[in-house]
């Protein structure tokens, strides 16, 4: 059976419906973070996927910008987590400013 | 054949406001980085200069219409219209931000810094007419505002309010992006006009359910930034998390950028499936309002208040999107995108001038008999409350009876029933604000600090505006409908 | 080409599911290495080796890198914290395989369109291969989006920098 484009989106989808399901099961910031990173790569699959099947360069741009935004998101994602991790754990200490307000 | 690079003046023109204030935005980080910590306060009035004279380049290509960038980019009347609301939100946001920084112990340049980048990507989404275009200045919009939202970051529900917004906003992009896949999928082009080419040419195959997959995903994307019912459970921790100048910027500007594209993706590339998406819309519409005033009556804080009645406001701005086809349609939206951001402002700005050593100003009971503490403060805040409500002779009052006869007119009449339903019901935490303020004996007998010239500046425009719209519409809304002109052809 | 697709794509979907049920976030994040590492894999039989290397370099190698220094610098089992989420876990999972389910359905059901463009496999060769093509094409109609995401690039970082700064200033 010859490989389609159906089939590539499939396996896209799939993906993208196991980070959903990532995104609202996982208790872990950090796998919730990844899971919006296996949605993106899924959406990166399906742009290449209808680039090559319209012989088309904009499809790939396109995925270059995704996979840079996804870098971006992952810096800040992970930069938010750090100073949540850091205040919960120093949760005492900073108890007097969390009175003043 | 080789795509060569188009890069003309035109090119360079169309984007003039964008470069103006990405550069302003990359000195003022540079002299951040040098300077002393004495000098921050200096920042503040830069990046004020920084969008003043973004305001007059915006202003002077008025006037100019035409796409550059190979059809990445659009300068309207309607970019620049959104434009300028958006730059005047942000000088209002940055001169109510005056001080409070500093009082609240984060001394820092780049508060400023990432409002202006913010801004830049809010500028860049309104003239977009590429999804991808829409998509990246959608980013830059988002990313620096998960940043202020947990600029405070010693306070946990700052930062825990940075946490959801990223974690929900990362999703709706991804959704959203997904959706665009879709898009690029179905008509072989991300570029707004050439999508609304190809349905026109080829006709809509109603029969093909990827357009249902790319609208479900597109609503779901934008309901998110927008925060529409069922999309908004994000948006009363982070409005309530995030430092009280960011929320009043984050729930007018975002929202209008937001709208802005929202508004562009629908009338440029999609009016020809009008018939499939409006009804989802309607319905989006009506849950929104009616969630949002339902809830925001059962608030104790005010913040919070304001923030379940900012995601009713959306409500009422998606039924002008719903009433796309008639003339006024659009044209209500800017009207009430322009009513609603400067009597928005205004309580949120209260807010901060109410905050005394012991109380954040943020409860409703610091409301408390505030007709005798501060009498002017009072008398302004109800002018707002009776914008917000939409009575005369505010600016509220013109913006809903444009949104409302626009429903009308497009047949949507339940709608319009379900509006003045929840306008009633707004009412009631709208007066009870006034309530508060002129029945009860204060609480809180301390003696409010003096403004600060800028905050107060930035108070008397916001009423000044939200009076000025009441009292004759017609301008504004002739303006409105003059930019929309060419958004739709 | 067929076979690889299905070891590739059976890679990746296992991995996938590793990635959203290991309870170790070491784990996982080593399940969407490759993950990625596959999909690279399916962007080469898709004739976008440049995406491909990028994919390897960017994704599985610079944000898992990143990814996996957090996990280690922050003390993991103290990091099980996520209160907004408390939707019952079973419901959860069904309502997202029905949402998979639905969406696969669509992509089955669906006509994409048909566009022949002028970038096949010939022309690609004749311009000097994925990366220059891309490049052409990256830096002429695409130069608007390009320039934002560099702008967006230093956004994250300056905003990165000003968050993690430790301390208060002034006070």
């Amino acid at each position: 059976m010859e490989i389609t484009l159906t089939h590539y989106l499939i396996l896209a989808a799939v993906m993208f419906g196991l980070g959903i399901i990532g995104f609202i099961t996982r208790r872990n910031m950090v796998t919730v973070l990844m899971s919006v990173e296996l949605m993106l790569n899924a959406v990166n699959i399906n742009f290449i996927a209808f680039a090559r099947h319209f012989q088309q360069l904009s499809g790939q741009v396109m995925s270059l910008f995704i996979i840079t935004i996804a870098a971006c998101e992952a810096a800040v994602g992970l930069a938010i987590i750090i100073v949540l991790f850091r205040s919960r754990r120093s949760i005492n200490v900073d108890d007097a400013n969390i009175l003043k307000y | 054949m080789i795509e060569k690079l188009q890069f003309g003046m035109s090119d360079f023109v169309a984007l003039l406001p964008e470069i103006i204030l990405c550069v302003f935005a990359l000195l003022i980080t540079v002299y951040d980085f040098m300077s002393k910590r004495t000098n921050k306060a200096l920042i503040s009035y830069m990046s004020q200069v920084a969008f003043f004279v973004t305001l007059i380049a915006t202003f002077t290509l008025i006037g100019n219409n035409y796409t550059a960038y190979s059809g990445m980019f659009v300068i309207d009347t309607f970019a620049i219209f959104i434009k300028v609301v958006i730059l005047l939100v942000a000088m209002i946001s940055v001169a109510a931000s005056h001080r409070f920084i500093t009082d609240e112990g984060y001394e820092s340049g780049e508060y400023y810094i990432l409002i202006m980048f913010s801004v830049l990507g809010m500028m860049i989404m309104a003239s977009a007419t590429d999804l991808i275009s829409v998509f990246v200045g959608l980013e830059l919009m988002a990313i620096p505002c998960y940043f202020l939202t947990g600029f405070f970051k010693k306070q946990n529900r700052s930062i825990e309010g940075a946490l959801k917004y990223f974690l929900m906003g990362a999703f709706s992009s991804a959704v959203l992006a997904y959706g665009i896949s879709f898009v690029y999928g179905v008509t072989g082009t991300t570029n707004l006009h050439k999508i609304a080419e190809f349905f026109a040419t080829q006709g809509v195959d109603i029969n093909n359910p990827a357009l249902y997959l790319v609208l479900t995903l597109f609503v779901a994307g934008f309901g998110f930034k927008i925060a529409a019912v069922p999309f908004h459970m994000w948006c009363p921790d982070v409005y309530e998390g995030a430092p009280t100048p960011i929320t009043a910027f984050m729930s007018t500007a975002v929202k209008a950028a937001s709208f802005a594209a929202f508004l562009r993706v629908y009338a440029t590339a999609l009016p020809a499936l009008h018939i499939n998406w409006a009804p989802t819309l309607a319905v989006l519409a009506a849950l929104t309002m009616t969630i949002g005033n339902i809830v925001a009556l059962t608030q104790s804080s005010f913040k919070r208040m304001l923030a379940y009645s900012s995601i009713a406001h959306a409500g009422y701005i998606l039924i002008g999107l719903v009433a796309l086809k008639v003339s006024d349609g659009v044209a209500s939206v800017l009207f009430y995108l322009i009513a609603y951001a400067f009597a928005n402002m205004g309580p949120f700005i209260i807010i901060i001038l109410l905050r005394t050593k012991n109380s954040s100003g943020e409860m409703l009971t610091d409301l408390h008999g505030l007709g005798k503490r501060a009498p002017l403060l009072a008398g302004i805040m109800l002018i707002f409350m009776f914008s917000l409500t939409g009575l005369p002779p505010t600016g509220g009052f013109p913006g809903k009876y444009y949104l409302f006869y626009a429903a009308v007119q497009s047949n949507y009449v339940w709608l319009t029933v379900v509006a003045c339903i929840n306008t009633a019901i707004s009412a009631f935490y709208y007066f009870k604000v006034g309530m508060y303020m002129y029945m009860h004996e204060p609480r809180n007998t301390e003696e409010l600090e003096k403004p600060s010239t800028p905050v107060l500046t930035a108070l008397y425009i916001c009423v000044g505006m939200t009076l000025l719209i009441g009292i004759m519409p017609h301008r504004f809304f002739e303006a409105a409908k003059q930019s929309i002109m060419l958004l739709t052809s | 080409m067929t076979f690889v697709f299905y070891l590739l794509g059976f890679v990746a979907i296992v991995s996938s599911i590793c990635v959203v049920s290991f309870k170790n976030p070491i784990h996982s994040a080593l399940g969407l290495v490759a993950a990625l590492f596959s999909t690279a894999g399916i962007y080469i039989l898709l004739n976008a080796e440049f995406i491909a290397v990028l994919e390897v370099i960017i994704y599985a190698g610079a944000i898992m890198v990143l990814f996996l220094f957090v996990l280690m610098c922050l003390n993991i089992r103290e990091l099980k914290m996520m209160p907004q989420f408390n939707i019952l876990r079973p419901i959860a999972i069904v309502v997202g395989a029905f949402l998979l389910v639905y969406i696969v359905i669509i992509i089955i059901q669906s006509n994409f369109g048909n566009f022949t463009g002028v970038y096949n496999e010939a022309k690609i060769i004749e311009l000097g291969g994925n990366a220059k093509a891309l490049g052409q094409v990256l830096y002429s109609r695409f130069l608007l989006p390009f320039e934002i995401i560099s702008i967006l690039l230093l956004v994250a970082m300056i905003g990165a920098i000003t968050l993690m700064k430790e301390g208060l200033r002034g006070k």
